[in-house]
């Protein structure tokens, strides 16, 4: 025959070397910035968009200012690669020092990723060398304990709230969220924005495939999500009656659809007007009305009980790595980004309200924002309650699969009994 | 064409499968300078190959084995990680089913556009470069994030496929939103990226000597006889070639269904692919050795099915220099 098809080793060898094997590569941390001439050089990494990266490197110019011998390098990721670029430097070569989540001071404390800041900080409530934690605000006092280990300072905290478009609200006529009403009252209020928008706008965000909706909703049951020993705080049936209401209030058309929920991704449907409220950490109203393009108003959340189901979050904390060369300075940093009072002047509510009584008084309240949020904080401050335990190594990615398991509910792929039976046989598997 | 690509791999075989290949007594000396220097030559290769492919699969391997969260040392755990892999975990039995629809479908598609395609251009000599490049550019940047970007607004709610599909009464909504539509709007992603098996398939087609056309003709085959019985078997090394190499591209595609579903491999796990899953594992929850040990069934699978694969194509592939 003729000699034009490639012969079967030419086949053969083509294919080898095109790379059959699957990419079954991994890389290496970043090399160790080295301080000289007398000067330490802090890495610190946080989480957040240009806007907080700017914020920030205001304040840590402000920091150099002051202390001449330590440099802040700063680094910021989304979320998301936050977490990945973290955890896959903790082991050998982790910032010194980073902004922690709630969700994941339990995991990062446990395995010593985190200093225990306990002998620069006064063990914690007192005066200490470096850091002065004796300025926290009451509610904000035990967040970054860990079993009695000081492994993260509260660098701002907030609360749950319903943020709402109060114009979208009044032209559909419903009334407000509010704690003073039940919910399913406040989901007929849902209904009437939903039929005023004709569908294309709902009257709130799907509060079901979010934690933060069962975490309210369980707090109002007087539940916890998480107790102290890092387990789950409820059973099959808690989360079957929440997923039941959600699924139900769904269906009549109050809450918005998965199918809104992930169009809108990476937004949220509050911001791209598939939504006309979304329950949501308070200090987020100012960033949320921006995205909507028009201002959200912060309403107390409905409840059944009486029970107001929310509670101080320190919305984010400040650590330093137990590896860090530098933690003398890592602390007078930390120390400088939870007390000094131009901090919260920069950086307003980017980063939640100050967790300190040093930074509350002299924040500034120009910005009409920042006045919501202490106007809210202040309406809910006799009812709060104090930051609960953290949730267990494992919980964040637990609260991603409430909120896929909550999805496949939503369109209908599964029942409520099934999510209920995925969840916690997934439960299993994280938490074990 | 396919030579071309594969002409610095013939060595590397040789030299692996081979070391010491019978020779003449006279040219001895010589074919082992020859060999030490080709071995100079390879062994920045070589080196490269170890330290940045053996040895993180080598690792990845003993990872599988272990329970591995990053921040503690790696506990060893035998097969339990393999055993929940293949018994126990329902996420993926899940991801593997998305998987399995999307390579079963998005593969032949892929290979029957560029196929078509190329066969187009082949007739046409006029304006063949530019048309080749011009078909060629969505392989290039179609794996990116940009324009799986891209995809996601041409397929969302309102938009313009579906005001398109709209005119002729198709009322899908959006495919991304849509769990029946979601994976279609990735297999439509794989499909536009035709280009690369397209060039290959064009460069083999122009490799197809004349003659058997004319032949062909003078017996009185028409144009559809002639595809099935001389441009078909002419084309089944390439054909072959294309469909192991798509089908493992497909498997592991991860890329567009992250950017599509925003990670969330929705709507409703309906674009959840096992590398997106085994990804999620390794990097959202930490759990690494669970993670490598997906990636080694990957790899096993992949490897089982090219092998089949090649079992089976003596009975369909046709190559140069064969008796049939």
């Amino acid at each position: 025959m003729g000699s034009a098809a490639p012969s079967r080793r030419t086949t053969l060898s083509a294919l080898l070397a095109s790379g059959l094997g699957a990419a079954l590569t991994a890389c290496g941390g970043p090399a160790r910035s080295v301080g000289a001439g007398g000067t330490v050089t802090l890495r610190y990494f946080f989480w957040g968009d240009a806007i907080r990266a700017e914020l920030i490197n205001k304040c840590i110019a402000v920091f150099e200012r002051d202390h001449p011998k330590i440099i802040v390098k700063s680094s910021f990721a989304a979320f998301d690669a936050f977490w990945q670029k973290l955890s896959t430097s903790a082991a050998g070569n982790p910032p010194d020092v980073m902004h922690v989540d709630y969700a994941w001071i339990r995991t990062l404390g446990e395995h010593g990723v985190l200093a225990d800041l306990g002998d620069h900080s006064g063990s914690g409530s007192g005066s200490g060398k470096e850091i002065d934690a004796s300025t926290l605000i009451p509610s904000m006092r035990t967040a970054g304990l860990l079993e009695d280990q000081r492994v993260a300072l509260p660098l701002a905290q907030n609360a749950v709230s319903v943020q709402y478009d109060a114009a979208a609200y009044a032209k559909a006529g419903a009334r407000p969220p509010s704690s003073r009403m039940g919910w399913d009252t406040y989901m007929e209020q849902c209904q009437a924005v939903t039929r005023h928008y004709k569908h294309r706008q709902f009257g709130m965000d799907n509060l079901g495939q979010n934690y933060l909706g069962l975490e309210v909703w369980l707090r109002q049951q007087g539940l916890r999500m998480w107790t102290e020993k890092g387990e789950l705080g409820f059973g099959h049936d808690d989360l079957r009656h929440f997923l039941t209401k959600a699924d139900t209030w769904r269906k009549e058309g109050a809450l918005a659809g998965p199918d809104a929920v992930l169009e809108s991704l990476p937004g949220y449907p509050i911001s791209t007007y598939r939504a006309a409220a979304e329950l949501q950490w308070d200090n987020q109203v100012g960033g949320r009305g921006t995205l909507r393009g028009s201002k959200l108003t912060l309403g107390t959340v409905p409840t059944d009980t009486g029970r107001p189901g929310i509670y101080a979050k320190p919305s984010m904390l400040i650590s330093a790595a137990a590896k860090t060369p530098y933690l003398s300075e890592a602390a007078q940093f930390i120390n400088f980004m939870i007390n000094d009072p131009r901090v919260s002047k920069i950086v307003g509510t980017n980063l939640g309200m100050p967790p300190t009584t040093s930074q509350q008084s002299t924040s500034v309240a120009s910005d009409p924002a920042v006045r919501q949020v202490q106007r809210y904080e202040k309406e809910v401050a006799a009812t709060i309650a104090p930051t609960p335990p953290p949730p267990a190594d494992g919980g964040a990615s637990l609260n991603v699969y409430l909120q896929r398991t909550a999805e496949k509910l939503f369109y209908g792929r599964i029942s409520v009994d099934q999510a209920v039976e995925l969840y916690f046989d997934q439960a299993k598997v994280v938490l074990a | 064409m396919a030579s071309t690509t594969t002409d610095a791999a013939i060595p590397r075989a040789r030299s692996g499968d081979s070391p010491s290949p019978p020779r003449g007594k006279r040219n001895r000396g010589a074919n082992d300078r020859n060999d030490r220097s080709a071995y100079v030559f390879l062994t920045p290769w070589m080196i490269g190959a170890a330290v940045l492919t053996l040895g993180p699969m080598l690792f990845s391997l003993y990872m599988s084995f272990t329970d591995y969260n990053l921040l503690d040392a790696p506990r060893w755990i035998g097969l339990d990680n393999y055993q929940r892999i293949l018994f126990d975990d329902p996420e993926v039995r899940d991801t593997v089913g998305v998987t399995l629809l999307y390579v079963v479908v998005a593969t032949p598609l892929k290979l029957i556009a560029a196929l078509g395609v190329a066969l187009l251009l082949h007739t046409r000599r006029k304006g063949r470069n530019f048309y080749r490049a011009a078909f060629y550019m969505p392989s290039l940047i179609g794996a990116s994030v940009g324009a799986a970007i891209v995809w996601r607004l041409l397929f969302s709610t309102g938009s313009v496929v579906d005001q398109f599909l709209g005119v002729f009464g198709i009322h899908t909504g959006g495919w991304i939103s849509n769990p029946d539509w979601s994976l279609m709007s990735l297999v439509a992603l794989s499909v536009w990226q035709f280009g690369a098996p397209m060039v290959i398939f064009l460069a083999a087609l122009q490799q197809i000597p004349r003659d058997l056309y004319e032949a062909a003709e003078i017996d009185g085959a028409g144009p559809w006889r002639r595809f099935v019985s001389v441009t078909v078997p002419m084309l089944s090394p390439v054909i072959f070639f294309n469909l192991v190499l798509e089908m493992v591209h497909a498997f592991q595609m991860f890329n567009s269904a992250f950017v599509l579903s925003n990670g969330t491999g929705g709507p409703a796990g309906s674009t959840h692919v096992y590398s997106m899953y085994l990804f999620e594992l390794g990097f959202n929850d930490f759990r690494m050795g669970y993670a490598a040990a997906l990636t080694w069934v990957l790899l096993l699978v992949v490897g089982v099915i090219t092998a089949l694969l090649f079992k089976t194509s003596g009975r369909w592939v046709h190559y140069a220099g064969e008796e049939k």
